[in-house]
């Protein structure tokens, strides 16, 4: 596949989890530095019990056979979904777009992207001063919204 | 991982400068006119 070529960084949705002033993604607990891009790196380490002709060989991420990159949906419907499903009570979670760069593989409901740095955010359920304390140390717009309602309740 | 469902295309981008913010410079207090 040839790629295309851009000169504009893409906008998408996603969803991070705040841990004291710091965003996190929500699948695994990576940090999202302030004032510097975040890189996508591939984790997929072999398993000793895997093939030695099946390693997966380190590669520039994302790649197309791989799962790897930074994550974002095209819909905001989409990432206000996801949130409810991640939602808990132990932290706050921020919605929010995302600058996406470097290589960015297109899906048919999102991109996997090298490079990224949040856009705006809105804090789900936080406080003003946290809102402040996340402006401040990313220096991006921080608005604060209602806490997403979980998707799963009930015990059924 | 989020189910953003399977790929489209493949696309290089290279911006001018990287939408990444630069930390604001310390704002130094403005000096008082000295009294003539």
């Amino acid at each position: 596949m040839t790629p295309e070529h851009r000169a504009e960084a893409l906008l998408g949705w996603r969803i991070w989890r705040v841990v004291g002033d710091t965003l996190r993604a929500t699948v695994w607990p990576t940090e999202w530095p302030a004032l510097e891009r975040f890189e996508a790196e591939c984790h997929d380490r072999p398993s000793p019990f895997t093939e030695p002709d099946a390693l997966p060989s380190p590669h520039r991420s994302p790649d197309r056979g791989c799962e790897c990159g930074v994550y974002a949906f095209k819909r905001r419907e989409d990432a206000e979904l996801l949130a409810r499903e991640k939602v808990d009570h132990r932290d706050v979670l921020a919605l929010g777009r995302v600058s996406l760069w470097g290589r960015v593989i297109e899906t048919e409901r999102g991109f996997r992207a090298e490079r990224a740095y949040p856009y705006d955010l809105l804090l789900l359920g936080g406080t003003e001063q946290l809102a402040r304390r996340l402006r401040n140390r990313y220096a991006v717009d921080v608005s604060l919204g209602l806490a997403p309602r979980p998707l799963h309740t009930g015990s059924g | 991982m989020a189910d953003i469902g399977a790929p489209v295309r493949e696309i290089e981008i290279e911006p001018h400068e990287e939408p990444v913010p630069t930390p604001a410079p310390a704002v130094e207090p403005a000096l008082e006119p000295e009294p003539a």
